[in-house]
């Protein structure tokens, strides 16, 4: 039995209807890249036959709708997976009825009335018969399906993560279908274990409610049994008295207090309690007086008078002190001012003695610059006594003819510049009259230029050169379309008659002849003309650049000219007034040869006069100076003694110690004075305080008067009274005593009748709890006996396992031999121990003595000397494994093998082992393998040996929100 | 003329046929005394090496005379199996290393080292892996009826809703 066809409608990314036609195909082979639906397709076969996509079981999307393409959902349409499988088709159709999801199967076109009856159809009609289990168990069905048929992508990716022997063992117990028997048999049995827990925990609960309980009415119980014990021993103790003697003697106590109790009266506890407050009452009140008298009693050992006189002396003595100190303190302050008095005629002394000094050093400079300038002038009479008597006149020579030697420089600049303002303006009247040359010429040379321009346009552009060309052209036609024509003598052209044809063709000829002259001629005037006006350009180019390079000079000189003018003006301005420049220039010589011969002398009276200004200032300053002097001695009032200053000093120091010595009196004196003041205030504060105490030592004695003895003797009288009270507290409480056992007596009785309602309920509370034990018991060998469960059933899980696998090793072994690349450790055994899954690999020896009596540590041991798989070999061993477990299963009669992408993990070399090994499988079951790479899919198919007619190709190529794109020769989009 | 085919019968290879006029521009083929087998899916190359050291420098000189060859037969392209034969090989880490990357090598065709017969297990072609089906009972009989014989004979006194709790996982549960 194979699938022939698959129908799918909205399933999953597939919307709209497609058609699968697997008929005849032994290998179907679908590629494209990852997301793109392959693993659809084998969710389709899947879905359609168990009901459920094992991939997605227990995990959160279960909960959503992922089976229904969302469009689709989302326009209320339905969708389903048709399988033909050859004989028998079967159909899952779900869809949305008012929010309700519908499910539906149809088996041969017809809808099969319950879902679990189509469920039984299909698993009758898939599975072989005897196969009762697998018909009769859902469960069972799906776990061979999906150990069996198809190799979903998630186990294989979780094969491969899974690097320790639990994990692997969980996974492994996955692939091969029997979770059911493992984990999931654990969770039920959990599950209870979990029921038995909550039932453990309200009986607990209940346990210690009854607990409490009990606990209250035991504590209860003792209570009264310790009041009954008491009750005797008091009964036994004090024998038993008459109830009316004690009566009569607790009234005589009483009634000091103004209480009494009748014979009759039971409950006598509030007499009691009253006569007793008032005991303690009295007590108290004594004892705070006796406290009150203790505190004072210090305070009186020194009677009051003694303080009072005391205070009063105190009171003289300050006021002597304070009178000495106001005298000390104005001696002082007139002393300090004679000081200061003193201190500034001192700093007088000092400034006036300083300006004495420099007056002196100043008046020695003054004679000394004197004397030097006295000889300089000596020394310059000399050289100019031969011309001059005084110095004055010298100098006033020698000034005026350096103004008059400076106004002939001027007057010789003046000159040279008004001469070449001269030669300039010549200059520039030449080239004024030369640029009126040059203007003329360009005008003329360019209306020579236009002319010629005009002349030019005439004969290229003008109609002269398209007549001529258009005659000739007229000419020639004529003669060459009817040069033959031996009849015509009439020109076509002017209607002119001729003598014969040939004069008529002559005629043209001559005419275009005259009109080729007439073409060439004005060619030659054309090129003649062309020449001569780029001369003219030329030349006016020339002519333009001399033109401006004129009217630059002529602005350059008239620019100089203006310069030059301003000049002479500012220089004439500088002369001295009513000089003429050509006047004075025949003075040179004289003038230079005075100024020469007489320079240095000139140059020395120069220096003189620096002399002659130090020497004025010095005497000023020195002026000065002595009036300040004046104003210093003004100031002090008498003549100053420079050398008094040393007596000054003396004074102050003497008077500075003076004032120091009062200052230490006053001090100490203010010192006496705060003492005195202190103690004033002590004594005060204690007269304050003794006469509060004695105010209130009159509130308990009235009389009292401030004396020791009053106070001893109130505290005698006071405390004697405390020890009285409490002697009459202590017979009070030994009659109330004996009172209360008279009463007890009839109590007793009482007490045992309420003692057996208690003993009888205790007892109730006991059989109760022993109940609970016993079934908290019962719940705790129930968990143990679930614990136990789920301990064997994980012990005969992995002992079934590891038979299960070991059935399957040889082939596994010799499968992931041929495909595992690798030379050495290239042979695999798969132990199951205790929940674990152990992987040994070797080079094929140790296979020989591996066995089940292979203790624990030794395989660990060798598992773990096995390297950890990679990638690729845990892909390969995953496939392996399903390749075994398909091949040797005999439950379905469905030929049928799924693998989704397993080469995700493989590189080329895997590829190429896989597909020889798989190439045992093609042919004998249909064969569905997908790949997420196109070379590989092309290699399944290139080495399937398969002829071509089996062999299916489906290239998901890409897919859109509403499409997808298969290129296939199988698959059609039913519109 | 061959001359591994008294090999051939060790090796299983029955159904192939020698070609013995390679084209003269495959010489190479011939001059490293490489064979060449096929059948209709197949073609197998096969060479003797006299030990590994020759194998190890030489296999790659060989696999492109094999290239030149497949470039000529392009329908070989993808069925090509080069079998390199050598005797007596004592393997070791190193050698294994050596060995492992010329048979992890994906480049012009799938290649094998054999040395002895069991290396012969490892080529598929030549081991069409026979697997028998199942006669087992379902894993679900066996499980239960191990389960409860184990629960019998360790605990003992077990409690009547364990195994009624266990009888209702297997009997009832699950099943519509």
């Amino acid at each position: 039995m194979r699938i022939e066809n698959m129908l799918i409608k909205n399933f999953r990314l597939y919307k709209g209807v497609y058609n699968f036609d697997f008929s005849g195909k032994d290998l179907i082979v679908v590629h494209g890249p990852n997301g793109n639906g392959k693993s659809c397709l084998f969710d389709a076969i899947e879905w359609c036959l168990t009901g459920e996509i094992s991939r997605y079981q227990g995990r959160e999307r279960q909960k959503f709708n992922y089976l229904i393409h969302q469009g689709a959902l989302e326009e209320n349409d339905d969708m389903y997976v048709e399988l033909d499988l050859g004989d028998f088709r079967v159909k899952r159709r779900e869809y949305y009825r008012r929010d309700l999801k519908v499910k539906e199967i149809y088996i041969n076109k017809k809808k099969v009335q319950s879902l679990s009856r189509g469920n039984n159809q299909i698993r009758e009609y898939l599975s072989r018969s005897g196969e009762t289990e697998i018909i009769n168990n859902e469960n069972v069905f799906k776990e061979q399906f999906t150990a069996t048929q198809i190799l979903s992508q998630d186990k294989l990716t979780e094969f491969v993560h899974s690097t320790k022997p639990q994990d692997r063992f969980n996974v492994m117990e996955k692939i091969l279908g029997l979770k059911r028997y493992g984990v999931d048999f654990r969770e039920h049995i959990k599950s209870k274990i979990v029921e038995q827990n909550e039932n453990l925990e309200e009986l607990t609960k209940d346990l210690n409610q009854i607990d409490s309980l009990l606990n209250q009415k035991s504590t209860d119980l003792k209570v009264l049994k310790a009041e009954i014990k008491n009750e005797k021993e008091q009964i036994e103790k004090k024998g038993y008295r008459d109830k009316g003697t004690i009566t009569s003697e607790l009234n005589t106590l009483l009634l000091k207090y103004d209480l009494s109790i009748k014979e009759d009266l039971i409950d006598t506890s509030d007499i009691f309690s009253k006569c007793r407050v008032i005991i303690s009452k009295q007590i108290g009140i004594f004892k705070q007086q006796v406290k009150l008298l203790e505190s004072v009693y210090d305070q009186f050992e020194v009677p009051i008078s003694e303080h009072i006189k005391t205070k009063e002396k105190l009171d003289c003595e300050l006021k002597d002190y304070e009178s000495e100190k106001v005298q000390l303190e104005k001696s002082i302050e007139s002393q300090q001012n004679e000081v200061e008095e003193e201190k500034k005629v001192d700093f007088l002394y000092k400034q006036y003695s300083e300006k004495r000094n420099e007056i002196s050093v100043l008046s020695k400079k003054i004679i000394s610059q004197k004397k030097n300038v006295s000889n300089v002038e000596s020394l310059i009479l000399d050289r100019i006594s031969d011309e001059f008597t005084q110095i004055k006149d010298f100098e006033s020579k020698y000034k005026d003819f350096e103004n008059l030697s400076e106004d002939i420089k001027i007057s010789k600049l003046i000159l040279s510049l008004q001469k070449k303002v001269e030669v300039s303006t010549d200059k520039a009247d030449r080239i004024k009259k030369e640029i009126n040359n040059t203007s003329k010429a360009i005008e003329l040379k360019q209306s020579h230029y236009k002319k010629n321009e005009r002349l030019l346009t005439e004969i290229t552009t003008g109609n002269s050169k398209t007549i001529l060309e258009k005659n000739l052209e007229l000419y020639e036609q004529v003669r060459n379309s009817f040069g033959k024509d031996e009849e015509l003598d009439v020109c076509l052209i002017c209607g002119s008659p001729f003598a014969d044809h040939e004069s008529l063709i002559s005629a043209l000829r001559e005419q275009e002849k005259a009109l080729v002259a007439a073409i060439d001629s004005n060619t030659q005037t054309i090129v003649k003309t062309g020449v001569e006006l780029k001369e003219i350009e030329q030349e006016l180019i020339q002519l333009r650049k001399k033109f401006e390079q004129l009217n630059k000079d002529f602005d350059s000189h008239v620019e100089e000219n203006s310069s030059n003018n301003t000049e002479i003006l500012v220089l004439n301005g500088k002369l001295s007034d009513d000089i003429e420049p050509n006047s004075i220039i025949n003075q040179e010589s004289m003038v230079t040869n005075f100024i020469e011969k007489y320079r240095d002398i000139y140059g020395t009276l120069k220096l003189l006069d620096k002399d002659y200004r130090t020497i004025e200032e010095l005497e000023l300053k020195v002026k000065k100076l002595n009036n300040l002097a004046k104003e210093l001695q003004n100031k002090v009032g008498k003549e100053i003694d420079l050398d008094s200053k040393s007596q000054f000093s003396t004074v102050i120091e003497s008077m500075k110690m003076e004032v120091d010595e009062k200052r230490n009196s006053l001090k100490s004196l203010t010192l006496r004075i705060e003492q005195i003041r202190k103690n004033k205030v002590e004594v005060e504060l204690k007269i304050d305080s003794i006469e509060k105490s004695i105010d209130k030592v009159k509130g308990i004695i009235p009389s009292f008067s401030g004396s020791l003895s009053e106070i001893t003797f109130n505290l005698e009288k006071f405390r004697d009274e405390i020890e009285h009270h409490l002697e009459v507290e202590t017979n009070l409480s030994e009659l109330i005593r004996e009172y209360n056992s008279v009463l007890s007596y009839e109590k007793l009785s009482d007490l045992e009748r309420k003692k057996l309602v208690l003993d009888k309920e205790e007892n109730s509370y006991n059989a109760k709890i022993s109940l609970i034990n016993e079934n908290i018991k019962n719940v705790e060998n129930l968990i143990e006996d679930y614990e136990n469960v789920i301990d064997l059933s994980q012990n005969t899980h992995s002992v079934l396992m590891h038979e299960f696998i070991s059935n399957y090793n040889k082939t596994i072994n010799d499968l992931y031999t041929q495909i595992t690349p690798h030379n050495y450790n290239k042979h695999v055994n798969l132990i199951v121990r205790d929940s674990n899954l152990y992987l040994i690999l070797d080079d094929g020896r140790s296979f020989e003595y591996l066995n089940e009596d292979i203790n624990d540590i030794e395989l660990i041991k060798l598992s773990n000397a096995s390297l950890t798989l990679s990638s690729a070999q845990s892909s390969i061993l995953a496939v392996c494994v399903f390749i075994a477990m398909n091949m040797s299963q005999n439950w379905t009669n469905l030929s049928f093998i799924g693998i989704d992408d397993p080469f995700q993990n493989m590189d080329d070399i895997n590829v190429f082992s896989f597909v020889d090994v798989m190439s045992n499988v093609f042919g004998k079951k249909q064969t569905m393998i997908s790949s997420h790479n196109d070379k590989f899919a092309q290699l399944i198919s290139l080495k399937s040996e398969l002829d071509e007619s089996k062999v299916a190709i489906i290239n998901l190529e890409s897919y859109s929100k509403n499409k997808v794109k298969i290129i296939s020769e199988i698959v059609e989009k039913v519109e | 003329m061959s001359i591994y085919s008294n090999l051939l019968n060790t090796m299983k290879i029955t159904d192939f046929s020698y070609i013995d006029d390679i084209d003269a521009k495959y010489i190479p083929l011939n001059s490293i005394d490489m064979e060449l087998y096929h059948n209709q899916k197949s073609l197998v190359l096969i060479k003797k090496y006299d030990n590994w050291l020759s194998l190890i420098e030489s296999w790659e000189v060989d696999q492109v005379a094999i290239l030149k060859y497949l470039k000529g037969n392009p329908n070989f392209s993808t069925k090509a199996y080069f079998f390199l034969l050598i005797e007596n090989l004592i393997v070791n880490d190193d050698l294994n290393i050596n060995l492992s990357s010329i048979e992890r090598n994906d480049r012009i065709c799938k290649k094998f080292i054999v040395s002895c017969k069991k290396d012969l297990e490892r080529i598929p072609m030549l081991n069409k892996i026979e697997i028998k089906e199942s006669t087992d009972k379902t894993y679900e009989e066996k499980f239960y009826k191990e389960l409860i014989s184990s629960i019998e004979s360790n605990v003992g006194d077990i409690s009547k809703d364990v195994i009624d709790s266990v009888n209702r996982y297997f009997d009832f549960e699950g099943v519509e």
